[in-house]
């Protein structure tokens, strides 16, 4: 278990270059300019040639890609060109903030997915199972940002349950309740779409796990449908912790539209904001940060899995 | 065959169940699907009796499968179950999922034909027999059962049982795991043992030292035997009593040596004849012409008619009924029985 852990972190390290090396091929490859987007329409040629230079943008990619990496081992991003702050202060920051988000929808996604998916495998003629398979399938269909728009317009804005946007009530005194109060609807909002591929997976999974030989042979040694049904879940743990931590993986980089439709401070509306301003150090971090949250989320999925499944220890 | 089993075979001729341990009668198996019958099993007579071996003997397709599960009633709604098969004096045909449950394992236990997937994959060896122990309160503590799952490990021939018992059913080989498979069929010292093909998914080595097992261990805790094969030497080394199978319906059966070395039934001889043995030659084995019959298809009097030798005009018209033709041999072929053919 030890060496399988110690391989596994090991893998961690190529993959996590491989993610830089394409970030910033593809930064570098769309259009725009951060020395315009600082300078703006007014700067001389030569502020531009200057600005150029003090940015590094005038030397060849390989060198700038060296020079990056190279701080990055440093554990030096940069400084945020539009905010003139530390690009990693800056993204720490927002990537707690978007843990609080994902982190709320993902439990929300699992307990409601796992048990909805459960429900409908174990009595696949009840219409429970029929109501569970229209709501997973709404879930997954519906866009995410209509949601949230939809209802922010009633929930929040016209009925006043919930507040229209932000993680904190400025005036308030905070506190974990408040917190919660303005956690709902973006929760809510993030977790459709994995809620209700995780209930599918669930149910696909199980159906198949009860359809194994072992079912009828631990049936015929006198078990109760309960144990066998627990049996069968053991079994397919593995497979549903696979989707759920893809999901989990997701759910990180794509709250963008759910933190941008209600102005919650992570990363997604870092990254929107930066990208709409060419603020290259915080895009760069930021899309590194979420890769490095997204192989350790699969690392912790992939061990659990080794612990559950013996066959899977190699 | 002992004198004392001899004289049990009169009893079954002659319909007298008291000592039977399960008495199937006339057990009729229809699968529904999609609106489609299928007529699995046609009406089924056996009896079973403790510290013997009972073989049932059929190609695929033949309802032996079909006869151990619906007896041990696994099958759900899609499965309409008719006549009667009594255990221990209860119809198992009439009780429900819930009064099946303490029977199952406890009083008749299955050993199924491949031991990969008769294990949970997930689950220490072990603890599969630890459970079924404690399920059927056969252990007080769980100490206990963990003891007793050892020593039925090295009942069943584990070289190292408790190894074995912390090993994963992966871990294991395919006889490894059919020994597991048996340590946990015997381990509630079941009165009826069915074991479904339990040697096909072994290699041939393996399969002598399984059946040996199974003989071994029916004797010494003296419960009966009812093993599914389509094998006719296991059946000649195993049986006591023999039944062979065709599409559904028992067409003879009898004590092994009547069965299997002066068959009556048509479809009996045909089937032997098929099968190499140290006497024949091989060029000299003769096929069955034709196949057998689609299941779902159901035909007009005898099913084997179509493939039969000696089949006549009237054997299309009427079920031919099992009936005995010499004391503990019963054949349900008119046509064998009435000229004498055999």
């Amino acid at each position: 278990m030890t060496r399988f852990l110690l391989r596994r972190l090991a893998l961690t390290i190529p993959i996590l270059i491989g993610v830089s090396i394409v970030m910033f091929i593809t930064i570098k490859i769309t259009p725009g300019d951060p020395v315009a987007s600082l300078l703006g329409p007014t700067g001389s040629p030569e502020a531009r040639v200057a600005l150029t230079e003090k940015l590094g943008l005038d030397r060849p990619l390989i060198v700038q890609y060296a020079k990056w990496f190279g701080n990055i081992l440093q554990g030096d991003a940069g400084i945020s060109i539009a905010r003139q702050t530390g690009a990693l202060g800056l993204v720490w920051d927002a990537m707690q903030n978007t843990l609080v988000l994902a982190g709320f929808a993902a439990i929300l996604a699992m307990v409601v997915g796992v048990t909805i998916g459960l429900t409908a495998a174990v009595y696949p003629d009840s219409v429970l199972a029929r109501v569970v398979s229209g709501f997973s399938l709404f879930a997954i269909s519906v866009p995410q940002y209509s949601l949230a728009l939809i209802s922010i317009v009633y929930l929040a804005a016209n009925l006043g349950w919930f507040p229209t946007g932000g993680m904190n009530d400025p005036s308030g005194e905070g506190g974990l309740g408040d917190l919660l109060h303005h956690l709902w609807l973006p929760g809510i909002a993030s977790a459709l779409v994995p809620l209700g591929i995780i209930a599918r997976m669930v149910r696909s999974a199980m159906i198949d796990a009860l359809n194994e030989d072992y079912i009828e042979a631990l049936r015929s040694r006198g078990l109760p449908r309960s144990t066998v049904t627990r049996h069968a879940f053991h079994n397919a743990i593995p497979g549903i912790l696979t989707i759920a931590g893809l999901q989990a993986g997701y759910l990180l980089g794509g709250v963008v539209f759910v933190e941008t439709v209600f102005s919650w401070p992570g990363m997604g509306l870092l990254i929107f904001q930066s990208i709409s301003q060419r603020d290259l150090p915080v895009i760069q971090a930021g899309v590194l940060l979420s890769a490095l949250a997204f192989v350790l989320i699969n690392l912790v999925v992939d061990t659990i899995q080794a612990s559950i499944d013996p066959r899977l220890r190699r | 065959m002992t004198v004392e089993a001899q004289a049990e075979l009169v009893i079954d001729a002659a319909g007298e169940t008291s000592d039977a341990v399960l008495s199937v009668r006339d057990l009729t198996t229809t699968f529904t699907a999609g609106g489609q019958r299928i007529e699995a099993l046609r009406g089924i007579d056996l009896d079973l009796y403790p510290g013997r071996v009972s073989v049932l003997l059929g190609e695929s397709g033949s309802g032996k499968s079909v006869t151990a599960r619906s007896i041990l009633r696994l099958y759900g709604a899609s499965a309409i179950i008719g006549g009667s098969a009594v255990f221990e004096g209860r119809d198992l045909v009439g009780l429900n999922e819930k009064e099946m449950q303490p029977i199952r394992g406890s009083g008749i236990a299955l050993v199924p034909q491949d031991p990969t997937g008769s294990l949970d994959p997930v689950r220490r060896v072990g603890a599969q027999i630890v459970e079924v122990l404690r399920l059927h309160g056969v252990v007080d503590s769980k100490k206990e059962a963990q003891a007793r799952a050892e020593e039925l490990l090295g009942l069943v021939g584990l070289p190292d049982p408790v190894r074995a018992a912390r090993s994963f059913p992966h871990e294991m080989s395919g006889g490894m795991k059919q020994r597991v498979a048996i340590a946990i069929a015997i381990c509630c010292n079941p009165t009826l043992l069915i074991a479904d093909e339990p040697t096909t998914a072994l290699d041939v080595t393996v399969q002598a030292q399984i059946l040996d097992l199974f003989v071994e261990l029916t004797s010494s805790i003296g419960s009966a035997m009812l093993m599914i094969t389509h094998d006719v030497g296991v059946a000649k080394d195993l049986a006591d009593h023999v039944s062979v199978m065709y599409a559904g319906r028992i067409v003879e059966q009898g004590a092994t040596s009547t069965v299997l070395d002066d068959p009556v039934h048509p479809y009996t001889k045909a089937l032997l004849a098929a099968v190499p043995t140290p006497d024949v030659p091989r060029g000299n084995l003769i096929p069955i012409i034709g196949q057998p019959p689609v299941s779902g298809m159901t035909l007009p009097g005898c099913s084997f008619a179509p493939r039969c030798p000696v089949a006549q005009s009237s054997c299309t018209e009427l079920v031919p009924e099992l009936v005995s033709v010499e004391l503990g041999h019963s054949v349900a072929c008119p046509v064998a029985t009435e000229f004498g053919a055999a």
